[in-house]
């Protein structure tokens, strides 16, 4: 009775993290090319973000934002304070955040996907933004130190991160006590089946 | 709602939801699973005695049939 019954992962992590990977990567190098989902200035109204919050971002970060929810509205972020934008693509929610908590606040953008990691950096540096910095890593392994934040805002990424337990008790990890957790994500209505979650084209698409 | 407690947070409210890919330039798999953009909220607990007695809180909800809303995280 050694018969090897070992089942298979529901999900192979490291295809599905490239194939998102590969899909922002496209969002950072041609925004306009048209996805699944709405980018850019027209999404942001739609999200309801103020012309005064988008005053100042270098355009180039705002036409590869691809939010699904607005972090801002959840509370204000004050000045002084430190806040972690976990998933922070082109670095639109970043570079509002480092306004908004002004000079003595810091804010640190994280993301996996190089081109988008290449692109915030860039527009931080042509919005004179000094308090902010994009750093490479995983929501399940954020490269930030043990209660360093205020805040945890994200936008649109917490559905693309396989392990969300995981990713949630880093935030928790990442954040003082009290804490504030300021998230835009998706809500699924339907059951998704077991086997469509296997598959990386509904992660992505 | 249960991971985000789980994970150690409080106060967890969804504040706004909205259909935000309908009329995307392409088609995708949203509409089928009824998927919505929404906002939502937490605080982390202050200590331990905040945490334990939000644990308990939602087990005495999950036990009483009180803690399912009817909607569905993302896979």
């Amino acid at each position: 009775m050694s018969e090897d019954v070992r089942e298979q992962p529901a999900l192979d992590i490291g295809s599905l993290r490239e194939a998102i990977r590969e899909e922002y990567a496209e969002v950072a190098s041609d925004p306009h090319k048209g996805f699944h989902f709405h980018t850019g200035r027209p999404l942001a109204r739609m999200l309801e973000y103020s012309d005064e919050w988008l005053e100042g971002i270098p355009e180039p970060s705002i036409e590869s934002f691809a939010g699904t929810g607005n972090p801002f509205s959840l509370g204000e972020l004050r000045p002084g304070e430190r806040i972690v934008d976990l998933g922070s693509g082109a670095g639109i929610d970043s570079l509002i955040a480092a306004k908004k908590v002004g000079p003595e606040g810091r804010v640190i953008g994280v993301d996996m996907t190089p081109a988008m990691l290449e692109k915030a950096r860039l527009a931080a540096k042509h919005a004179g933004l000094t308090n902010v910095e994009f750093r490479e890593g995983y929501a399940e392994a954020l490269p930030v130190d043990d209660g360093w934040a205020d805040v945890v805002i994200s936008n649109g990424v917490l559905n693309l991160v396989p392990d969300k337990t995981a990713a949630l008790l880093e935030i928790g990890r990442v954040l003082g006590p009290n804490g504030r957790l300021q998230i835009g994500d998706i809500l699924v209505q339907k059951a998704v089946p077991e086997s469509a979650k296997r598959k990386i084209d509904l992660w992505t698409g | 709602m249960a991971t985000v407690v789980a994970a150690g947070f409080v106060d967890f409210e969804i504040t706004w939801r909205k259909d935000v890919f309908g009329g995307a330039p392409q088609a995708g798999s949203a509409e089928n699973f009824g998927t919505l953009g929404i906002n939502f909220r937490a605080r982390k607990t202050t200590d331990e005695e905040e945490l334990a007695a939000a644990l308990a809180a939602w087990s005495c909800e999950i036990s009483n049939g009180t803690g399912e809303d009817g909607e569905r995280e993302r896979v």
